[in-house]
């Protein structure tokens, strides 16, 4: 693929993405249609994907992609106008040449080309089941694509032969040619629809014949500063001069009557550049790819932009602090009451903004659901099991980064659904259930957590297997025995890995849901009937809604997700039980840790030792410990920003976040000092 | 005779600022609207020169109401009020056939610049 003067990369990057979302609709289209083969609106969708796809691909240049598409399109026209009818093989075919193109366009996306996929077996079947003509000729669809030379003039008019016979049939019909150029004030917002304004205006009462930048497809809206139209018309210069001004915001307007002389010029310089105009054409995407009210932004800038936010949060706060300083001083009532509004204006905006930002981080978690039905389909074929998949809450939303790295565990989990938790037909016969198994995946948002549950009705975990196999004592309550299936290193344990249930890289799953999206998962059985897992995400990774506790002269954070309760603690109310402290609290006990004794070393001084302490009562799934601190300062939504491991000692800390008055912040890491006390970590302190 | 303006939007300060601003410069406000419906009802009972509509608007918006009014005087002088992001529905405005729009926030000038321009055209 070659064509000099056009960003290739860009174009590239824009196929791929776009080829994504299209082929998660040729998907959804090709299993609605295995359920209802006569669904038509199925038909009409799939036939315009594989066109479009089959258009999009040549224009890059991949041969073997178009040709399938291509091959696919004539299938579906077939089927559409009932000159094909689509039994059993001809759909297994349609779905092995959509897996083609699903590999081809992997094989794009890491930078090879799709020249060595051998695509005649798969459009060899397609043709002959579908009856199709063998074609003469080559596969390729637009395998010539124009080749295409670089525009000459960026910004200007480039005229061809449409636009040059638009022209002269203008001057027969005794009309001026005028050429309008319209800069759109600087210090505009929204400039396109400004200018798009000035187009509509004089559409009314002349033939557009070009316009530069294209006006029916918005681009950057910073082009639109300057706006050049082309048109020709029977009204004089004043009337055309006057429909353009009058509109508000336009800083500058000039006319130019084309005569003879500057209409030959002006084709034969752009004659000259012959192919510019379809380079022009081909920078423009069609009209049907305009979705609506969206537009395609990298990550990279939201980031940015997040990042921004994240500052602007930072900063507020300051402002807010600066506020309280000022309301306390005594005197300039006029000014505190501004400084006051203004302070509160500027905490209203910022939190609109950052909740607007978060809502561009957001993705309907559909994105990652979309894919189970055809892995679902797939693998319950292979396996001969009959499966039925429902899925529910796909409109809930989700941060992106999020949902990238828990692609892999739920595919994992639903997998291990199918293959291990599902009996085949016979089993589940002999076991009196009906025939088809069952799998739910379900999303719902609760508090400031997505819940995504999967759940199966196949013959659950084998409690007592786990038990046997990990060792646990028979004390341990069945609940608890099957979570072990979640323990670091358990499915590595020689033998388990055929547990009845699952249990294969369970434990891989869930040390990615809990350690890269601070996660939980667990798991319920019901031994013979069903399965569910359920996983409990953070609806965003870079804000927390921390409490701030004060500890030995610094500030630390402790999510506030991670707490039960905050407690008044009695210096009586603790004990010692094996060298550890516990605190009784309701009749139970708890382990307790003084927080400063772990972050600053033991403090000797017991007659220092206060004898009413603040307590946080921190709840993990490993259980609950009582954490002591000096002060509770605050409750603050904490930008949350990596830290270095150089700084993180024992790894106590998830995170660093600055507070409003520049201080540098900890987050702790509380499953991982719950983790330490439990395995005595702190007892040496 | 002052040019007559209708004043469509939901939120009474903001018609309060449009109003000072339009009075102050020679222009009647012939009505208030706060709701697309009374928006229509409006234009149709006074039928003035001009009409200032904002797009968010409770029970119709100002695009519908828009739509109706272009149906019952297809040559309505139309200014749509609108914010940063609707750029697509401006344009769907500007089709159906707007005479002008004005971004929120707007200074007071925008809009008095923006209605002496479309009342001229």
């Amino acid at each position: 693929m070659t064509f000099s003067g056009l960003d290739e990369q860009k174009l590239l990057r824009a196929f791929l993405e776009e080829s994504e979302e299209l082929l998660e609709k040729l998907n959804d289209n090709l299993l609605q249609l295995e359920r209802d083969t006569s669904n038509p609106d199925s038909i009409n969708e799939i036939f315009r994907l594989t066109h479009s796809l089959k258009s999009e691909s040549a224009l890059l240049g991949f041969v073997r992609l178009s040709g399938i598409a291509h091959r696919l399109e004539d299938v579906f026209d077939g089927i559409r106008s009932g000159t094909v009818s689509l039994s059993r093989p001809l759909m297994d075919a349609i779905f092995s040449a959509s897996d083609l193109i699903h590999e081809i366009i992997a094989r794009i996306s890491i930078g090879k080309s799709d020249e060595e996929i051998d695509s005649q077996s798969v459009i060899r079947e397609l043709k002959q089941l579908a009856g199709l003509a063998p074609e003469i000729g080559t596969e390729g669809y637009g395998a010539a694509a124009p080749d295409r030379s670089e525009r000459a003039d960026e910004g200007g008019l480039v005229l061809g032969d449409f636009e040059y016979s638009q022209i002269m049939e203008a001057l027969e019909r005794g009309e001026k040619i005028y050429e309008l150029t319209v800069m759109v004030s600087e210090e505009v917002e929204l400039k396109y629809p400004r200018a798009y304004l000035v187009f509509n205006n004089l559409e009314m009462i002349a033939n557009v014949i070009q316009t530069v930048p294209n006006m029916t497809v918005p681009q950057e809206d910073q082009l639109y500063r300057q706006l050049v139209v082309l048109l020709s018309s029977e009204l004089d210069e004043e009337e055309i001069y006057s429909k353009a001004c009058s509109v508000d915001l336009i800083e500058r307007l000039e006319l130019e009557v084309w005569d003879k002389t500057s209409i030959q010029d002006a084709v034969s310089a752009s004659r000259g550049e012959e192919t510019a105009r379809a380079v022009a054409a081909a920078q423009t995407p069609s009209a049907s790819r305009i979705e609506g009210t969206s537009i395609r932004v990298g990550t990279n800038k939201l980031n940015e932009i997040w990042q921004l936010v994240g500052e602007l949060t930072i900063f507020k706060a300051q402002l807010s602090q600066l506020h309280d300083n000022v309301a306390r001083q005594k005197g300039n009532e006029s000014i505190k009451g501004e400084v006051e509004r203004a302070s509160d204006h500027l905490e209203r905006i910022t939190t609109e903004m950052q909740q607007a930002i978060m809502g561009t981080r957001m993705v309907p978690i559909a994105v990652l659901f979309n894919k189970f039905p055809r892995l679902v389909r797939d693998l319950s074929r292979k396996l001969g099991k009959n499966v039925d998949l429902e899925i529910h809450g796909k409109e809930t939303e989700i941060d992106r980064t999020i949902v990238e790295v828990l692609s892999d565990p739920l595919t994992h989990i639903i997998r291990n659904s199918l293959d291990h938790g599902l009996e085949g037909p016979e089993d589940r016969r002999a076991a009196e259930k009906e025939e088809v198994g069952h799998i739910m995946i379900s999303a719902h948002q609760q508090g400031g957590q997505v819940v995504i549950e999967i759940a199966d009705d196949g013959r659950g975990l084998d409690v007592d297997k786990i038990r046997q196999k990990a060792g646990i004592a028979s004390e341990v309550s069945d609940e608890e025995v099957i979570q072990t299936i979640f323990s670091p290193g358990f499915s590595t344990k020689e033998d388990v890995t055929d547990l009845s249930g699952r249990g294969v890289g369970m434990d891989i799953v869930a040390t990615r849901i809990r350690e890269e999206l601070k996660g939980e998962v667990e798991v319920r059985s019901e031994p013979g009937e069903s399965t569910l897992i359920r996983i409990l995400l953070p609806l965003t990774l870079t804000i927390l809604h921390s409490l701030v506790i004060s500890c030995a002269g610094y500030y630390y954070a402790i999510p506030v997700q991670d707490i039960d309760e905050t407690v008044r603690v009695l210096e009586e109310e603790i004990f010692k039980n094996k060298g550890s402290e516990v605190y009784s609290y309701e009749g139970n006990e708890m382990p307790l840790l003084r927080l400063d004794s772990v972050l600053i070393g033991p403090s000797e001084d017991q007659q220092n030792r206060r004898r009413e302490h603040n307590g946080v009562v921190v709840e993990q799934r490993r259980g609950r410990v009582c954490l002591l601190v000096d002060e509770l300062v605050e409750e603050e939504d904490l930008v949350i920003k990596p830290i270095s491991e150089l700084l993180n000692h024992r790894r106590l800390f998830s995170g660093v976040s600055v507070l409003g008055d520049g201080k540098i912040i900890f987050i702790l890491d509380t499953a991982r000092i719950m983790e330490i006390i439990e395995t005595g970590g702190f007892d040496a302190i | 005779m002052p040019f007559r303006v209708l004043l469509a939007d939901d939120l009474y300060f903001m018609r309060m600022v449009q109003k000072e601003v339009l009075e102050a410069n020679g222009y009647q406000i012939v009505g208030e609207a706060s709701t697309g419906i009374e928006a229509v009802a409006k234009y149709q009972e006074l039928n003035p020169d001009i009409i200032v509509l904002d797009i968010t608007m409770p029970e119709m918006n100002g695009l519908e109401a828009m739509r109706r009014i272009l149906e019952i005087d297809s040559q309505a002088k139309i200014i749509i009020c609108s914010a940063i992001g609707q750029q697509n529905l401006i344009v769907g405005a500007i089709n159906a056939g707007i005479k002008d729009f004005i971004v929120k926030p707007f200074k007071p000038e925008r809009l008095l610049s923006a209605i002496k321009k479309a009342l001229a055209a």
